[in-house]
This record gives C-alpha cells, structure tokens and sequence, in this order.
C-alpha cells in the first residue's frame, strides 16, 4: 500500500504556486529523511495521469486506483474536479507526495498526486491549468471519468495534449450514439492521440477464449463456416445501456476480423440484431439481455451449419454465476464436447487502467473493432466519414 | 557600486535582493556601499527603506534579518538626479569621494546600468567626467561598468554603445551582462561537456541528429510594452541568452576555463552559423508569432495586441522559432531548431540533445513503436538538472521496450539553495572575472546574425498576427516546420 509523505492544500492557488510547493514538498521529504527505513526517492515519474473526475465520487474512484498504481506506475497524477462553474475563477489544490516501498529494500518510489477543484469560467479552460503542471517529457494519459466526454466542451483541449486518452464506455449514457462518436473521434485524432476504453479491456478473457478455439487446426476451418454469432448478456445496474457498448465492441472484434460489414439493422433497447456480409460471406449477430450475471456478456455461442458432408458445431463462451469461472465448450456434430475451464483474471477498475498504462501507441486491434461496431450501428456511418474525408 | 536606475524594476527585483544575499553570506566587503542613482527624488533613508521592501519581497532568502539589514543600510545612499545633469555626477562623485575616505571603498568604482539604452549614451558621456581624473593618476582603485541587455538593437546600435563605452572604458572594464549566464545549470554546461570524458566523443555530427533549445515564457509584455514593441523576441530573447545557450552547447573545448578561452570559443560558434543569402531562406528557417487572447495557467491573458502601450496593430513578434546549422567539421549538417515566446504555457529553459537512433533495430517485431530516440536534456529552469532518455525492457515475458529518463536534479543532489544569477554576476564583476560576460565581437557576431533575420522578414509579406492563442505553444505553423524535416518540438 502506498502511504502518504507529504502533503499541501491551497486554496485559490495559481500554478506557479502549485510548481512551487510541489518543489518545496521533494525538498522537505528528502531532508526530513534521518537514515532509518527506506529513503524517498525522487522524481521517479515514468508517466503523466490526468485524470477527469466530473465529481466527487469520481474523484475518490480515481484516489483509490492510484494507491494501487503507484508502485508499479510512479507518475505525476492530477486529478481535475469542475466545481462551480458560474463562481469566480479560481484553483483549489491538494498535494501530496506518496511512496511506495514494496519493490525497493532502500529506496521508496514515489509519485506526485495533485487533486484541483476548479471553479468559474476556468473549468472551461482546464488545458491552460494542466499543461504548466505536466512534468516534462513524459507520455500524458487522459483518464476520463463520467459520461461521454465528446460532447463536452473541455474534450478537445484535453485530447490534444493527451498521448492516450482511457475512457469506459459502460458510463455512456446512449451506447449506440457514443460508440458512433468515438469511433469519428479515433479517426480525427489520426496518429496524434491513441484511445482506448476499460470496457475493451474487459473482453479480453472473452477474446482469448474465442480466439483459441480457433487456434486449434481441428477447428480451424469452422472459423470460416460461423454464421450465426448469438451473444447474452446482462443489464447492469437494471440498465442495459451499462454492458451494451462491450457487446457491441465484442461483435465489432468479430466482424472486423472476418472484414465484414453490416447490410440490415434491426435495433430495439433489448435487442440488437445485425446481419453482416463480405460478398459471399454472411454473419448474423443477435445480442439479448439476458438474467444472470452483472456487467459482462454471459453466453456467447458461434454457430456453424452442417454444409456437404460437414458436420454443424458451436462454439460457446459461457460465465457461471457467482463462481466467475468460464467455460469454453466446442461442439462438433455429435461427437464428445471439448470443454476448457478458466477463470475471469481481475478486472477492476485499477487493474484495468494498469492495464491501459502499459499500452504505448494506438491499439489498432481495438481501433478496427470499433469502427466495425460503429458501422453496425449507423448505416450512415461510412457515408459521414467519407464526407469529413476520414475514411482512407 | 552606483546604480544607475535605482528606481527601476530590476533593481527591486533582483539587484538588491542579489546584493543583500551577498552580505548575508559575507561575500561582500565590509566596506562595499551602494549608491542609488535616478530621477526621482527621495533621501537616502526612503532609499533604504524601499529597497528593504524588496528585498523583503523578492530575496530568495527572506525575510531581511535585521541585524544584517542595520548593517547594510548604513552603506547604502542616494543620488537624486536626471542621467543628464552634471550636477549629479558632481554630487555623485563627491558622495564615493567621501566614502573612500571614511569606509574604505578605496577608490574601486562598479558601475551599473539599469537603465534603458537611450540613456546610456547620456550616463557615459558623464562618467567619462567622473573617469577623468583616474587616468591622470590622481586616484587609485579599479572601475567596471556592468551594461544590461539589450546592448544595442542591431548591429550598428551595438558598435556606437561599443565606441561610447570605449571612449572611457577599456575592454576589460566592460561587463555586458547577459543574466542566463550567471545561472548554475548553464554554467554546469561546460562542466557536463568538458569534466566528463564520456560525452564529448559523442557530441558531434556523427552521433547528434539535431538539438533543440527552448526558452519558453507563460507571461505576455507585463507593462514593458515601450521596450517590447521596439525589440520583440527576436531582440529580447535570440540575440543574446538563446545564442549564449547555443554557443555554450556547440563550442569547441577551450584551452583553459579563463575569459579569453571560453570566449574565444563561444565566438567561433557564433561566426559559424551559416548566414542566409536569399530571403527565401529566411523564410523557410524562421517562424514568428504573436498570441492572441487565451488562457494561461487558469487565468485569462489578452491578446498581445491588448496589452496598454501596444499598436493595435503592431507586428511585432512575441513567438520566434528558427532553424540554424553551423558551418564547422563538428556540427555540418545538423540542425539547431530555437524556440522562444511569451505567453506559452509554462516557464521551462532546456536544450536538448537529440542523438542518431541505432543504425539497426533487431526489436522490429515488438511493440516499439514508442521508442524515442536517446535525448539528453539539460533543463536551466524550472527543475534544474539534467536528464538523459533511453529505451528499456519493460519487465515481462516478452520484449516490450519503453523509453525512460534517468534524471539528475540539482535540488534534489546538492542540498543548497541556488544562489540567484546576478549574486554571481556581480560577485564575478567586482573580481574582475569576465567569463561569464559578454565580450564585444560576441555581442556583434550575435547582431550579425539576427540584422540578417530581420532583413530577411522585411523582404516578406507582413505576418497575419495574431497567429497563436495564448496558453498554446505557438503557431502551428512552427509544429509544420520542424515535422518538415520529420521531427517534432519537445513536449514540456
């Protein structure tokens, strides 16, 4: 656990302050040091986090993950709170410097933490607030908590002084309207700024699991006969909008690997269904809320029709409830199942953003995933990028 | 030491907190006085009483402590004068007349010109009265003249104060004071190049791709509108502490840390930047700027064109980048890209050396596409110290490479605080140590190369200003004219 080495408040403080105390905080930590257990080390930083907390709920989640990440992710964090937007301009910050000693007998890591409440017309230049207080030189990743932040007005200015910019898109408020938006958003930000969303992160024990059915050459060539992709899932929060966005991400990783493309649409709030084509090839893809487990799809079953002498198979994906044990079960015709059992790795919240800290770059395989998503979900989706000359 | 332009900002700001920190540490001489010498009236008690308030305000060690105070004060005086009137000079040299004889200034004279520099001609036509009698032997002691920037604003400017200066100074009594140098981390460029073996092999065309120097400012024009419209950045920042910066990073060893040596080599560099003879190259080397309102900092900043005593209209430049190569074995052929402006996002001071990438990258398969290439950065301000960027494996099973800094920090290695530039400036001046100043053919070889940029943007159609918002980094023209050549501005 990480603790705490020294800390400062301030209250309508400007940024040159902010430097200031940071500066005097490393100071103090170093010379208040008297020999006796592990020395604070300084400035160990490996990366910028600025993380966007719409409140104060958000900022506590944010608190939380970063003393889990400071001992394998030493970084400068600053975390923004918008207060009062219509109050007089001001900044109000908490600092603190926070050790980690778990991975050095003699030396602490450390990361700085900077918490800013902003209020007045400055919550809508944050940017002009951040940027002084980036340490040099470091990748910048944007951590955007709350709901879709591409209709907000602080988005752009934030996007661009990000390298990665992380958001989860089970807090989107209309899935279908937002993963649209990300997507024409991931292609405008070109080579400038990666995406990338928890929620992909999430799939990945699914992905996996798919995928190595069809590292096997006994089922191979099914991968090329799937064409029916039938996925269940669960509403969290009693609210579908909650696990939509990850099927729809995990139903765009499956076109975009077979380059499909959508030709019919028949969307309802509990029912998506797509059917998708490549010339000859078709897939269709039926996505249901299910009952069972909160937060991740429950059943994911790929079908394969007998063709000529062939036999059908099916291939399912399914979690247990409670256990978080997962079973993959592949089917051909009606010989003996072959079943593999895992279990779901860690998937909170700052397991997840350990993840995405890792990540340097774009994730294209993430990226062709969502625009596949996003052109199932909007027939006018490649007209528009062809319009904003998007499309390449 | 007389300063001329006592009620100035720079002698609130820095001169006497400088000379204050000084006495604290007993570097002075006991018998050191301070003479304040401006227009406004006032006695030599309001005097101390103002500068004890800046003091107060702007030392690095504060606040005043009074028994060092009482002390200092009683050395402290006042001469109220315009820099024309002869009477002030007879005043003034009666005042040092009588502070030989009674606290033992001994007939050593500094003085400083805080003034701007249509007053210089004025101060030393006088000093040259006060001088006089010094050559005729009638006094003992030495005499040095410390000129504040800008020396001159072009070349010809630059030779007139030179000729004025010589006309009562010789060369070695002449201090032109370029502050960057008195400060530690630039100081700690020659010692980093030429105490280290390791780097010097390396520091050359062969191994250096380009190098980047960046003196970034967050504050606008702050009331100096008069002296920013006339000069603009090219003047206030390029032609003196960027082209210090480059000459220090780019210099050959010198035979021996002394004056001439050091100079002698800084000035080398300065004659080796290739001139520009078409004023298509000055266009396409050069970027100029100037912000627009914006925000910096959380604050809101009006745009350069609305800042009180600024043309509406005004063309002048607030946002330089440029693109020099130097015409020696060392360095053909690599490119030094400068940058500086006013109302940037932050304050940060770096040169940074950007090196060649390794001929052959056998990790071609991994996730490298983060790989930087290695860059040594040597930050003078804020977070003084020098950082080194390389690649390494990120733990884990397979090979993922990431770039990391290896950081060496001056506040966080030697636990003293740093002493403020002009404590040693001023300190160097008195011993008569000229290293760390300006000589003459480095401040022409300096105008030289900035009165051919200048000619060059009047050849060319007038700049469409305001071209960058302020709290952005300039232009964007400026991020298009390094990408040009495949390489991007230093994210700070």
């Amino acid at each position: 656990m990480s603790t705490g080495v020294a800390t400062w408040e301030g209250k309508a403080v400007s940024c040159g302050q902010i430097e200031g105390q940071l500066q005097r905080l490393w100071m103090a930590a170093d010379s208040d040091w008297n020999g006796d257990g592990p020395r604070p080390d300084i400035r160990t930083s490996v990366l910028n986090l600025i993380a966007y907390a719409p409140n104060e709920a958000c900022c506590e989640r944010t608190t939380r993950a970063l003393e889990q990440l400071s001992g394998t992710h030493p970084s400068r964090a600053i975390i923004i709170v918008p207060g009062d937007a219509m109050g007089e301009s001001s900044i109000d910050c908490r600092l603190a410097i926070r050790s980690h000693g778990a991975y050095a007998e003699y030396r602490q890591v450390c990361s700085e933490q900077m918490v800013l409440r902003v209020n007045g017309q400055a919550t809508r230049h944050l940017a002009s607030i951040v940027m002084p207080l980036l340490a040099p030189d470091l990748p910048v990743f944007l951590w955007w908590l709350g709901e879709t932040p591409f209709h907000h007005h602080v988005y752009g200015q934030l996007r661009d002084i990000a390298d990665r910019f992380i958001v989860d898109s089970s807090d989107f408020s209309d899935p279908t309207r937002d993963l649209v938006a990300m997507s024409h958003n991931v292609h405008a930000a070109g080579d400038r700024t990666a995406f990338s969303d928890f929620n992909w992160a999430r799939l990945a024990p699914w992905r996996e699991l798919i995928a190595q059915f069809f590292d096997s050459p006994q089922f191979r060539p099914f991968l090329d006969r799937i064409t029916v992709m039938w996925v269940e899932c669960a509403p969290a929060k009693d609210r579908l909008v909650h696990v939509m966005p990850q099927v729809l991400l995990l139903g765009g990783w499956f076109a975009a690997s077979l380059d499909l493309h959508a030709e019919q649409r028949n969307l309802s709030p509990e029912h998506y269904e797509l059917r998708l084509r490549n010339g000859t090839r078709a897939l269709a893809i039926d996505i249901r809320v299910g009952t069972l487990r909160d937060g991740t799809p429950v059943k994911i079953r790929l079908e394969a029709p007998a063709v000529g002498g062939n036999p059908p198979a099916e291939f399912a994906v399914t979690a247990e409830v409670n256990t978080g044990r997962v079973t993959a079960t592949a089917k051909i015709g009606r010989a003996e199942p072959v079943v593999r059992r895992s279990m779901v790795v860690d998937r909170s919240e700052p397991h997840l953003l350990f993840e995405e800290l890792e990540l340097f770059g774009h994730d294209r395989t993430y990226e062709k995933a969502l625009h596949a998503a996003a052109n199932m979900l909007d027939p006018t989706y490649r007209r528009e990028l062809v319009k904003g000359s998007l499309l390449v | 030491m007389v300063i001329f332009g006592a009620s100035g900002d720079l002698t609130h700001r820095k001169l006497l907190p400088a000379l204050y920190n000084l006495e604290l540490g007993r570097l002075l001489p006991p018998e050191f006085c301070v003479i304040g010498f401006a227009r406004r009236p006032k006695t030599h008690q309001q005097f101390r009483d103002e500068m004890k308030a800046a003091v107060n305000e702007f030392s690095r060690q504060k606040p005043v402590r009074d028994d060092v105070w009482r002390s200092f004060e009683q050395r402290m005086f006042y001469v109220a004068s315009t820099f024309e009137d002869a009477r002030g000079y007879t005043e003034l040299l009666e005042l040092m007349r009588k502070n030989d004889r009674e606290i033992g200034t001994c007939g050593n004279r500094l003085y400083y010109l805080s003034t701007p520099p249509s007053e210089h001609g004025a101060i030393v036509q006088q000093l040259r009265e006060l001088e006089h009698p010094r050559t005729d032997g009638h006094k003992r002691g030495w005499s040095h003249i410390i000129v504040e920037k800008p020396f001159g604003h072009d070349l010809k400017s630059a030779q007139d104060l030179n000729d004025l200066l010589h006309g009562v100074f010789d060369e070695r009594q002449i201090f032109r004071i370029d502050h960057y140098l008195g400060k530690e981390t630039v100081q700690n460029i020659l010692v980093f190049r030429f105490a280290n073996g390791i780097f010097e092999p390396i520091w050359n065309r062969d191994h250096v791709d380009h190098v980047q120097i960046t003196v970034a400012e967050s504050v606008g024009v702050e009331g100096r509108a008069g002296y920013y419209e006339q000069a603009g950045t090219i003047r206030d920042m390029v032609a003196n502490h960027m082209l210090q910066l480059l000459a220090l990073t780019a210099m050959e060893p010198p035979s021996a840390f002394d004056a001439t040596s050091v100079r002698d080599e800084k000035v080398k560099v300065l004659r080796a930047i290739h001139p520009w003879q078409h004023r298509e190259e000055g266009r396409d080397f050069t970027i100029r700027g100037q912000y627009g309102r914006g925000w910096v900092g959380g604050q809101p900043m009006p745009g350069y064109r609305d800042e009180p005593g600024v043309d509406p209209g005004s063309l002048t430049d607030t946002y330089v980048a440029m693109k020099l190569y130097l015409d020696n074995w060392r360095w053909a052929g690599v490119p030094f890209y400068l940058r500086t402006g006013k109302a940037l996002p932050k304050r940060v001071t770096e040169i940074a050396v950007t090196f060649k990438r390794a001929p052959f990258s056998m990790f071609r398969q991994t996730q490298t596409t983060a790989l930087e290439p290695n860059v040594l950065a040597m930050r003078i301000q804020p977070d003084e110290g020098i950082v080194l960027k390389f690649g390494a494996k990120v733990p884990g099973p397979d090979i993922a490479i990431r770039s990391v800094n290896m950081d060496f920090l001056y506040g966080a290695s030697f636990d003293v605080a740093v002493a403020d530039a002009y404590e040693r400036l001023i300190l160097d001046c008195m011993l008569g140590e000229s290293t760390l100043f300006t000589r003459e053919d480095e401040v022409q070889a300096q105008w030289g190369l900035i009165d051919n940029i200048i000619d060059s943007w009047k050849q060319q159609a007038p700049p469409k200003f305001p071209n960058y918002a302020a709290g952005t980094w300039g232009p964007e023209q400026a991020n298009r004219f390094i990408e040009r050549d495949g390489r991007s501005w230093r994210k700070l």
